[in-house]
């Protein structure tokens, strides 16, 4: 049988190096167009098998989608809005375009409009959340890797990216426990959100660790359900501090305990997760679990990419930690 | 015989998928080229026994101090040190006291110290000032010292056993921790934590899924349901049988079984998810001296972390399964990425493990 021919085999013809004729093959800039003639002639002439050649999934131009629910978009005050900022920061980096598919109420026609522009886009990614059954349907029409940031459910047969929930909810516990709380408190709906649930089983980690009892009156659902208003109930005793699902439910609780006449920190210790600002006047005195943005979104960039070059690795769900940021929200006690 | 056949760059390529050039620059350890793929391409290299040429290894292979409680075997060394050096750097053994003597001196070239087994926090925080470089704990996270950590997912992984084991048909999970023997480290026992978490975590989330939560009064659970130790469990046998009832497992939750639709007199698939090896080891045992068939009457599903060895003589087990390697070659990246400053996620990071069929669920 003929033996394969090699790039180096044409690169020693030529007294040039494997990677110049693999740069020539592929087409790329760097090499001079009469180089590149002699690289495709050689190559011919010795019988260079040419279908073999894999054209690098760097060369062209990818696209991406970028899915997000409207409700989540309203600019300059939202998370997410932030989210999307750093995600299209990270796939410029990596020559990568984007274009932003945000989803309304009609969820047939943002389906549609998906599909119809199939070959604009290579890939998608996937900001906060979205419906199970949009979800589901999504995944099994669209062309190309999906990848979901700061939201997932078991299940998907996707790839995603999220804050690291537990680790940051039992460092922020563990910071109030430093300080001297030993009666700490946890607000956050469960209900609504996996994210939340994760929080409140690092909050018990960290509690348990310490030998430290959960109470249950002094876990607080940030919202009514039946109303879907925002709403936290305070009981009749405290505790000395609260670990808050969300910077949003540590500001819903600071309103509620101001109203009430009390101070943070003097009477009550607060801490937050996610360190990003909201309108709220509070929020600058909050200490806070940092939410890696930037990483998390590089991250997201980077599995859309690996996945577009190779579709059948095994799914994979990254968790990104990061760091308190120490405001004066925390008192030592 | 034909002589073998020398690899070449573009044999690498070809293997990954990739192109010549990104082979290139990656054994060459280039700027521009992600670590992920440097040490792809290094493992894939050394697996298919390619040589590397003058202008490719970057001079003599980095130093990593590695600094552990106390010495370790030459056996244990030995395997450590392979998987190491297929990372590209050389690694050098130190206890703590030597360590924090100041006996391995930083060289230029050293670009951190990895602590595979975890020490007391003060002890940690110590070496850790001491240092002044970049250094990464394998297999614990202490929060209470800032440096990088890589541990396996014990709370997700365990969330995915119970995923795993619902998915088979299993509809009563019970997780069987260790009798509390005082033995653990406290390592060893916040990861055993994470697993026990994980799993009344995914608990409740099911039975948000199931739309059950709504009627509840409480958003969050705050009872160990389902979590016995093993004594208790061989109590809960003894007393079944001791009525007459099929050994088919414990758990007393009768709320439980009346939620659950029942097929006439059949009782429920019941699954053991243990979280650690030794007590899934255990627990078969018993169940083979209480005459419990394993898989047919009830499953064991067992966590396996990076480094806990398989003992000897014993049957495969449908585990979680952590593999050192990957952890190590995590946190060789994360070492090179602190070294040459690149922005990487600080703190934790978690490495994924898969569940293996062992033929018990």
């Amino acid at each position: 049988m003929k033996k394969q021919v090699t790039m180096r085999e044409i690169a020693e013809a030529l007294n040039t190096s494997a990677v110049t004729v693999s740069n020539a093959m592929a087409g790329k800039k760097g090499v001079g167009e009469e180089l590149r003639r002699q690289v495709l002639e050689k190559a011919e002439e010795l019988g260079y098998d040419f279908a073999e050649t894999e054209k690098p999934a760097e060369e062209k131009v990818i696209t991406l989608g970028i899915i997000a629910s409207i409700q989540y978009m309203s600019e300059g005050s939202s998370f997410y809005w932030e989210m999307y900022q750093s995600t299209i920061d990270a796939a410029a980096r990596r020559n990568v375009l984007t274009m932003l598919k945000m989803l309304n109420w009609d969820e047939e026609a943002f389906l549609s409009s998906l599909l119809s522009s199939k070959n604009e886009t290579d890939g998608f990614i996937v900001i906060g959340r979205i419906g199970d059954e949009l979800m589901k349907r999504i995944l099994r029409s669209v062309k190309g890797p999906v990848v979901l940031l700061d939201f997932y459910r078991p299940g998907y047969r996707c790839d995603a990216v999220l804050s690291d929930n537990y680790t940051g909810a039992y460092r922020i516990t563990g910071y109030l426990i430093d300080r001297g709380h030993r009666d700490i408190g946890f607000v956050g709906t469960g209900r609504t959100s996996r994210n939340v649930v994760e929080r409140y089983y690092g909050f018990c980690r960290c509690m348990r660790e310490h030998g430290l009892p959960v109470v249950r009156e002094w876990l607080l659902e940030d919202r009514d359900l039946r109303t879907e208003t925002p709403r936290i109930a305070l009981p009749a005793k405290l505790p000395t501090a609260f670990v808050c699902s969300s910077d949003y439910s540590a500001g819903l609780l600071y309103n509620e305990l101001t109203g009430r006449g009390l101070r943070v920190p003097e009477d009550l210790s607060l801490i937050g997760y996610d360190d990003y600002l909201y309108g709220n006047a509070f929020s600058e005195k909050l200490t806070s679990y940092h939410v890696d943005m930037p990483e998390m979104a590089k991250e997201a960039v980077q599995m859309v990419l690996r996945r577009i070059r190779a579709p059948r690795r095994p799914y994979d769900v990254r968790y990104v930690d990061s760091h308190i940021t120490e405001r004066m929200s925390v008192r030592s006690i | 015989m034909r002589p073998k056949k020398k690899i070449n760059q573009t044999d690498i390529a070809r293997a990954l998928g990739i192109s010549n050039v990104s082979v290139s620059n990656a054994l060459a350890g280039r700027k521009g080229v992600s670590t992920d793929l440097i040490l792809k391409v290094r493992r894939t290299a050394a697996e298919m026994g390619y040589e590397m040429g003058k202008d490719e290894a970057d001079g003599p292979p980095d130093r990593l101090l590695v600094v552990t409680p106390a010495r370790w075997s030459a056996d244990r060394a030995e395997r450590f040190t392979k998987t190491v050096q297929e990372q590209g750097f050389q690694p050098e053994y130190y206890t703590l006291d030597e360590a924090l003597s100041g006996a391995c001196a930083q060289a230029e070239r050293c670009p951190g110290i990895l602590i595979p087994e975890p020490f007391p926090s003060e002890e940690l925080l110590a070496l850790w000032e001491k240092a002044g470089g970049p250094a990464v704990g394998a297999g614990f996270f202490d929060r209470r010292v800032p440096m990088d950590y890589v541990t396996d997912d014990g709370f997700h992984g365990a969330q995915a056993v119970v995923q795993y084991l619902r998915g088979k048909g299993y509809e009563r999970i019970l997780y069987v921790k260790p009798d509390a023997d005082g033995s653990a480290s406290w390592a060893e026992a916040a990861m055993r934590e994470d697993r026990l978490l994980g799993y009344r975590s995914e608990r409740y989330l099911e039975t948000l899924h199931r739309g059950q939560i709504a009627e509840q009064a409480q958003p969050f659970d705050t009872e160990e349901e389902h979590v016995l130790t093993l004594r208790e469990l061989r109590r809960c046998i003894r007393a079944r049988a001791a009525e007459g009832k099929e050994p088919d497992g414990a758990g007393q939750d009768s709320a439980e079984q009346d939620s659950v639709k029942q097929d006439g007199e059949k009782p429920l698939r019941t699954a053991f998810f243990c979280g650690d090896m030794k007590t899934a080891y255990a627990l078969l045992d018993m169940l083979t001296r209480k005459q419990i068939r394993v898989p047919e009457d009830a499953a064991v599903v067992g966590y396996r972390a990076g480094a806990e060895p398989c003992p000897q003589g014993r049957g495969p087990v449908t585990a979680y399964e952590n593999d050192e390697k990957r952890l190590l070659e995590q946190c060789c990246a994360v070492l090179r990425n602190r070294r040459s400053r690149r922005e990487t996620a600080e703190g934790v990071h978690l490495v994924s493990g898969e569940i293996t069929e062992g033929g018990t669920a």
